[in-house]
């Protein structure tokens, strides 16, 4: 359970502005693991189709955000919103119902069900929409992400490829609002990053879900992200526009380096 | 009759119908040779079909809840005894029960009840006693929901053995009619199976599938993975009653020691043997294990292995059985059967066929999914 912080009247103020909107977002979020801070207060927030980058060094507390959002984990303390409502200490398919969709760092299919299975299961158990034709929906989603040859193949038995291409048509299948993805595009080589690029874009265009994307390729992150978000150390150090970001003499100084002159 | 039609023609109907119609004809099988053997309704091999029978409603039971949950529970046989016991407080004559049963009250010693209403009290008594245990054990984490099923078999097996007035503890019950026939056994392991197929290509069936494979993705993908185990473990409990309710009335007498730890290793062999994923796994176990225990019974009893000599050593059937067992699950983890039902494999055995014959279309690699 997060303990409660007597934040004083702002607090209430601050909780009721965000019961009103329709966004995803993490208040003050602090995770603690056995005195690790992996998450030291931060603040985010998804709107609806909208692209969000966030990017920081190895253990900056980047998935655990994630998992916290899609409330894997309860944080030690902070809360998070979704759509109007307080999910801090739900359940993680009560927030996917309200409509959050992931992926996940090292992919997680469910191995031994069909390709089919795996996107249907997405589909008849995410957020509730009347009147959905789940195989109708189901034969589109793997139509678009050119899985209908293997449908009926075991998940385990795809290229890695296909399997993270799976992951992203499961989340789909369940109609989210907000879409998150950790490291989609991990063991990717250019093109195939380009591909995936292209792939965010058009779920944005389509699906019209907010997405907020993990990962450490800077140069898909700063040419399909709309703004960034940077972590270190489980704190917020920075947060703009690629632009800005790029500018940004701290993010410089302790993340991008000499990779930003390399690759942008 | 536009709703039944579109039903028929669904991809849930079309799977649920491939995959559960060999099965119903290996079991309507079954049942005519028996029926043609004896036609009077004795002798070993008739009881020996009419068990199996019983046996695969049981083993299906089973994989309803374990085969798509992934989590093994010991404590199946104790509903399997609910059913048992139910069947035998509503069904023994009066004149009987007043003495093996004083503790029941007035209404339930006159009760001599025929198999129908037996089957339908035994059942819903087997599916309340799940509920209520369900509401603590389908919450708890993976490991410890499959030791707490061991619980549950010791706590049922110290009140079946001691709870006098209603089980006469340790010296049993006996005086049940026998209303089981191999034609009614056969019926209710085709529906067994019918339901279970149905069940693992249900919308919960699939949930609780993603979460065998996954519970934490299972969960962000939107599973409630506590309902769907619920649901499950209510379900297959359901039809474990029914089956002991079956089974008492062919039995006609019984005590603690039938359901107990020789009966749930028995069971679980059976579907590790077979295959924990596929309702034809559980089928196969059930008619493998039958095969040998009959063989190996005759072994132990009579020290003769198909005309052979063999020395006499009791509980060898169980050795052998263990042994098995283990053999499965060093060389083939996942069962015989593994991941197919059996309409898969007919399938995949065609393909094989006709390899030689004719060439496969380049896509048709893709199809069984190694």
């Amino acid at each position: 359970m997060p303990a409660e912080q007597g934040q004083g009247p702002a607090a209430v103020v601050q909780s009721s502005e965000t019961a009103a909107d329709g966004t995803l977002s993490a208040r003050e979020v602090v995770k603690h693991f056995r005195g690790v801070h992996a998450l030291d207060g931060v603040s985010l927030t998804l709107q609806p189709g909208e692209i969000v980058g966030l990017i920081g060094p190895n253990g900056s507390g980047k998935t655990t955000l994630l998992n916290v959002l899609s409330g894997i984990y309860p944080p030690t303390s902070g809360r998070v919103w979704c759509r109007g409502r307080d999910v801090t200490t739900r359940k993680p398919h009560v927030i996917a119902h309200l409509g959050v969709g992931r992926t996940f760092q090292n992919i997680r299919l469910f191995s031994h069900l069909t390709v089919r299975q795996n996107v249907e299961v997405g589909s008849v158990s995410g957020r509730k929409v009347e009147g959905v034709d789940h195989q109708a929906d189901v034969d589109r989603l793997l139509d678009r992400f050119s899985l209908s040859g293997s449908a009926e193949a075991q998940a385990l038995s795809l290229p890695y490829g296909a399997q993270r291409r799976v992951e992203i048509a499961r989340a789909l299948a369940g109609r989210p609002l907000f879409l998150l993805l950790d490291e989609p595009a991990a063991g990717m080589n250019e093109a195939e990053s380009d591909q995936l690029l292209e792939t965010i874009m058009g779920v944005r265009k389509d699906f019209g879900c907010g997405v907020l994307i993990v990962d450490h390729d800077l140069r898909l992150i700063m040419r399909l992200c709309e703004r960034i978000h940077v972590l270190a150390e489980g704190v917020t150090l920075a947060t703009g526009t690629p632009q800005e970001v790029r500018a940004d003499r701290q993010v410089i100084d302790v993340f991008l380096g000499d990779a930003l002159k390399d690759d942008v | 009759m536009a709703v039944f039609a579109r039903l028929i023609s669904s991809r849930f109907m079309r799977s649920v119908l491939r995959t559960a119609v060999p099965l119903v004809v290996v079991l309507v099988a079954v049942m005519v040779v028996g029926a043609v053997m004896a036609p009077d309704g004795r002798g070993a091999t008739y009881r020996l079909l009419v068990n199996f029978l019983i046996t695969v409603v049981i083993v299906v039971a089973l994989q309803m809840f374990t085969g798509n949950s992934g989590i093994v529970s010991w404590g199946h046989a104790a509903f399997v005894g609910i059913g048992a016991y139910s069947t035998a407080w509503f069904s023994v004559p009066m004149v009987i029960k007043e003495d093996i049963f004083p503790g029941l009250p007035a209404w339930m010693m006159g009760a001599e009840w025929g198999l129908v209403p037996c089957l339908l009290v035994s059942t819903a008594i087997g599916a309340l006693a799940a509920a209520v245990v369900g509401l603590a054990i389908c919450r708890m984490k993976e490991t410890a929901m499959a030791m707490s099923t061991l619980g549950l078999l010791v706590i049922a097996h110290g009140i079946y053995s001691n709870w006098e007035g209603w089980t006469r503890g340790t010296e049993g019950v006996y005086a049940l009619p026998t209303n089981t026939t191999i034609y009614i056994a056969c019926g209710f392991a085709c529906l067994a199976v019918l339901l279970a197929v149905m069940f693992k290509y249900s919308r919960v069936g699939l949930r609780l599938q993603a979460s065998r494979e996954d519970p934490l993705s299972a969960e962000s993908t939107g599973v409630s993975v506590v309902r769907a185990r619920y649901f499950a473990w209510v379900a297959s409990a359901a039809m474990s009653a029914l089956a002991g309710s079956l089974w008492a009335q062919f039995n006609l007498a019984f005590g603690p020691a039938q359901f107990y730890y020789a009966q749930v290793f028995a069971i679980l062999s059976m579907l590790v043997i077979g295959g924990l994923a596929t309702v034809s796994g559980a089928l196969v176990g059930a008619g493998i294990t039958t095969v040998i225990f009959e063989v190996l019974r005759g072994v132990e009893n009579e020290g003769n292995l198909f005309g052979i000599e063999v020395p006499q050593i009791s509980g060898l059937a169980q050795m052998i059985l263990a042994l098995i067992t283990l053999l499965i699950l060093i060389f083939r983890p996942n069962g015989l059967l593994a991941w197919w039902e059996l309409d898969g494999w007919i399938v995949k055995a065609r393909d094989r066929f006709w390899k030689g014959g004719r060439k496969l279309a380049p896509d048709a690699g893709e199809k069984g999914g190694e």
